[in-house]
């Protein structure tokens, strides 16, 4: 009697256990996948890594947003119906749209955008330096005139540095009241919009899990009307095989950062899951110390430049998710047109080398990071500079370690990559040619007084055709002169189920532009 | 010695190990030659943030006085804010021990029961199919990597044959009720039954691949004492009394042969403590060896010292409590 009710309690248990695992997916709700462990937080003004900004571009409105149009990013009206700007380019006017209003139902004012961009420069976070810097304001600089006309005075930068930094994460509009009222000891909110939200924008955070999963849901008060998917689900699975599988078991809708052999195999072949794509907003680059022994020689680096195999890189290693791209500036933005001089030719590198005074090569040590797409372009650098009589060896380092090292100029030769902060000429043109920025030319210590000169004048130049032919002539300058070897521009992608619609549209230009208002089931 | 006496200079030597974990970390931490600040602020960071945030952290001042600050706060109950999530990391730590704990406890409670029944069994049946059996399975899981084992059993209990989850502690579409953090026990608590039986079915494949390798150690070291003990002569003299083997093996052998292996389940425990990191990372699992790996890669500070400093206050006590235990057992060991 005794072990028969065991057994029945036995089979009672395994019967609660095996209630089907698969979750179904309701039709308004959108389920991704991330590695969600570079979350930091919510908060407009601190928030500046690239995946979490994703979301906190879809929960705060902006005065302005950007749109990709012709294949090139365009500011367009969000908060602000429309602007206006003084002669001199200094000061700006935005009158706000009537009627719109915040996720609590409060009705967003001009005062919310000063009390924002005011608080955005006084906790000064990572951010900070885009309002502080690029565009010069300071806390007297924004005013709301009346409750819909906000004023701007700014360094004079051109419009579409303005506008684009205005349309970046730190430009998110906040509800002054229910900040204000979650203010703990002065911090200006900082602790509770970690995990909360007080936006305009298409959806509100609801819960932030740590490690576990991220809900967004639909802001019903949003001026542009309600999205189609009214939850989001961003749920913490760090491992990319576990992505991948539960995307191809219909457990999730979205995958992020599958590895590049896993996207090349949706490509290829693929019946619920469909692979979308978008030109990232980053660029991989050899970069080499211009300090550094032989380096110093411009034609040394040259020859580095001819030694390298792009093609081997970008269809090999990256599986074919790059594009050929041999500038600082990134494909649509201003001032790009296309130009790739360098491929490889050994017998020119050779004979580079050899007017150097190298001929047979030399030791150099080439640092990157732990990733396994840099540590595999190391490697295909390191056999490329072989075939020269370069000797390199490759050392891996903690980003911790690294950036110590190279903000101090203190590497070799290093593979590494770089995010764009606002997507305007002028910043790709300030880390990688001026060096008084004491960005990306600085650590590798190419102090070309020409190079900043010639940045710098472009960043001022308010005639938009003459700013162009700026950006081209310093290019060709640089893609001689520079210390940079350019890899290539990635390719961002995705899995997703094909049930889901409009991801393509919405994530157009990456992090820069995304949209989940225009994704539906 | 009493067992009291034995307890008290047992916890005053774990006083002394607690602060001595607390300052090998911070040295070895700070001695490194890398910077945190840059790797959290990113790559792209002007060098003037970098400084700001320097200073802002203190990170500017000399080791001495920032080992002064720390330990300062610490007395006072303040281990510092983490550099990356910006809270305390009392509160980041305190989030994710649960999860651990939980997974540990599990996964102790499976090795031991699983490894002493093979180790009884293999030590009883001595040449016979059940020991070649559980030494082929023991040596399996001492030499197989857990995270390759861990993926093969997610492509074939979750891809294939959908019987089991991928990862996480429970559902996504379930919120339960945060008591104590522990999942199963708050669902007992609050009697949310769907997700008492919802977490079993998670705790599941991360239980084994944490539990198997010590499964492997408890059942070698069993079968050996137990071996031991049934030469003993008095298991003999139990046998010539006429005892069933059943009640000698069981009432006589059994609690000596348990012994070593109760040393050696603190130790287990411990491992599976704070080698938990790559458990967590295939099953999604949101525990603290994720927490204390992610704050080594970004050499954040604070939370590396919290919760190595927590991970070894857990361990000792852990070892503590085995002591006892094993003072409990074998009276000689008190002297």
């Amino acid at each position: 009697m005794n072990r028969k009710r065991k057994a029945i309690a036995g089979l009672l248990f395994l019967a609660a256990l095996s209630v089907a695992v698969a979750a179904n997916i309701p039709k308004d709700t959108l389920v991704v996948a991330s590695n969600s462990e570079i979350f930091k937080s919510f908060d407009p003004g601190v928030c500046f890594e690239v995946e979490p900004s994703v979301y906190v571009k879809n929960i705060y409105a902006n005065l302005v947003t950007l749109k990709m149009v012709d294949g090139a990013f365009t500011p367009v009206p969000d908060l602000a119906e429309k602007w206006e700007q003084s002669s001199d380019g200094k000061t700006w006017t935005f009158y706000l749209r009537k009627g719109a209003k915040f996720a609590n139902g409060d009705p967003v004012k001009a005062s919310d955008v000063e009390y924002s961009y005011r608080r955005a420069i006084t906790i000064n976070k990572s951010p900070a330096w885009l309002f502080k810097d690029t565009l010069g304001l300071t806390v007297d600089s924004i005013k709301a005139v009346n409750d819909t006309t906000v004023t701007i005075v700014t360094n004079g930068a051109p419009s579409n540095i303005v506008l684009s930094v205005l349309a970046a994460n730190i430009g998110g509009v906040l509800n002054e009241k229910e900040v204000r009222a979650h203010e703990v000891s002065g911090d200006m909110g900082q602790a509770w919009l970690t995990d909360h939200s007080a936006g305009a924008g298409a959806y509100v955070l609801k819960e932030w899990k740590r490690k576990t999963q991220i809900v967004l849901t639909a802001n019903k008060n949003y001026f542009n009307g309600e999205p189609p998917i009214k939850t989001i689900i961003v749920r913490d699975v760090p491992e990319a095989s576990d992505r991948y599988l539960l995307l191809k078991k219909g457990d999730v809708d979205v995958a992020w950062q599958i590895t590049v052999e896993q996207a090349a195999s949706l490509r290829d072949k693929s019946e619920d899951v469909a692979l979308i794509s978008t030109p990232a907003q980053s660029l991989e680059y050899v970069a080499m110390n211009a300090s550094w022994g032989p380096f110093k020689d411009n034609r040394v680096r040259q020859a580095v430049k001819y030694a390298i195999d792009y093609d081997a890189i970008i269809n090999k290693v990256r599986e074919g998710f790059a594009i050929k791209n041999q500038q600082f500036l990134a494909i649509g933005y201003f001032g790009y047109k296309e130009s790739n001089p360098y491929k490889r030719d050994v017998e020119k590198a050779k004979k580079l080398l050899a007017d150097a005074g190298y001929p047979n090569g030399f030791e150099v040590e080439i640092v990157t990071s732990e990733s396994d797409i840099r540590r595999a372009e190391a490697v295909v650098v390191q056999s490329n500079l072989a075939d020269i009589g370069i000797k390199s060896n490759i050392v891996v380092m903690p980003a911790a370690q690294m950036y110590d090292k190279y903000r101090n100029q203190g590497l070799q030769m290093i593979v590494a990559g770089w995010g764009i902060d606002y997507p305007d000429a002028d910043a790709l043109a300030k880390p990688f040619a001026d060096y008084t920025v004491k960005q990306l030319a600085w650590r590798n210590a190419w102090l070309d007084d020409k190079a900043a000169a010639m940045t710098a004048a472009a960043a001022k130049e308010i005639n938009d055709k003459k700013r162009a032919q700026m950006y081209i002539d310093l290019v060709q300058y640089w893609q001689v002169n520079g210390p940079f070897a350019m890899l290539y521009q990635p390719i961002e992608y995705w899995g997703i189920r094909k049930e889901v619609k409009g991801y393509d549209k919405a994530f157009e230009g990456y992090n820069v532009h995304c949209n989940f208002t225009l994704i539906s089931k | 010695m009493e067992l009291s006496s034995f307890i008290l200079k047992r916890l005053i030597l774990m006083v002394v190990v607690i602060f001595g974990v607390l300052i090998i970390v911070f040295v070895v931490t700070r001695i490194i030659p890398a910077d945190p600040v840059g790797a959290i602020l990113g790559g792209n960071a002007p060098p003037a943030a970098v400084d700001a945030m320097r200073h802002q952290l203190g990170l500017d001042k000399p080791i001495f006085m920032q080992l002064l600050d720390y330990l300062g706060g610490v007395l006072r109950g303040n281990f510092g804010n983490s550099l990356v999530s910006s809270r305390s990391v009392i509160t980041d730590i305190l989030e994710y021990l649960p999860a651990t704990i939980e997974l540990a406890i599990s996964s102790i409670i499976f090795a031991v029961l699983l490894g002493t029944t093979l180790g009884l069994l293999s030590a009883v049946f001595r040449n016979r199919f059940i020991d070649h059996f559980s030494r082929v399975f023991s040596i399996l899981g001492i030499s197989l990597p857990g995270f390759w084992l861990g993926l093969i059993l997610i492509l074939f209990f979750y891809y294939r044959l959908g019987w089991l989850p991928s990862g996480g502690q429970y559902d996504m579409f379930l919120s339960p009720t945060r008591v104590t953090g522990l999942v199963l026990l708050d669902s007992v608590i609050t009697g949310e039954w769907n997700v008492f039986f919802n977490a079993i079915k998670h705790l599941i494949l991360p239980t084994f691949i944490l539990g198997y390798s010590s499964t492997a150690s408890i059942a070698r070291i069993m079968r050996a004492s137990m071996l031991d003990v049934l030469h003993q002569n008095y298991i003999r003299t139990a046998r010539a009394k006429g005892l069933p083997k059943k009640t000698v093996i069981l009432r006589h052998a059994l609690r000596n042969a348990l012994i070593p292996v109760v040393t050696i389940i603190g130790l287990e425990f411990g491992g599976l403590l704070s080698g938990a990191v790559l458990t967590e990372t295939i099953f999604s699992w949101p525990g603290l060896g994720r927490y204390i790996v992610n704050s080594l890669l970004t050499l954040d500070y604070p939370a590396i010292s919290g919760g190595t400093i927590f991970i070894a206050l857990i361990y000792s006590v852990v070892n503590l409590v085995v002591d006892i235990l094993y003072a409990a057992l074998d009276p000689r060991m008190r002297a």
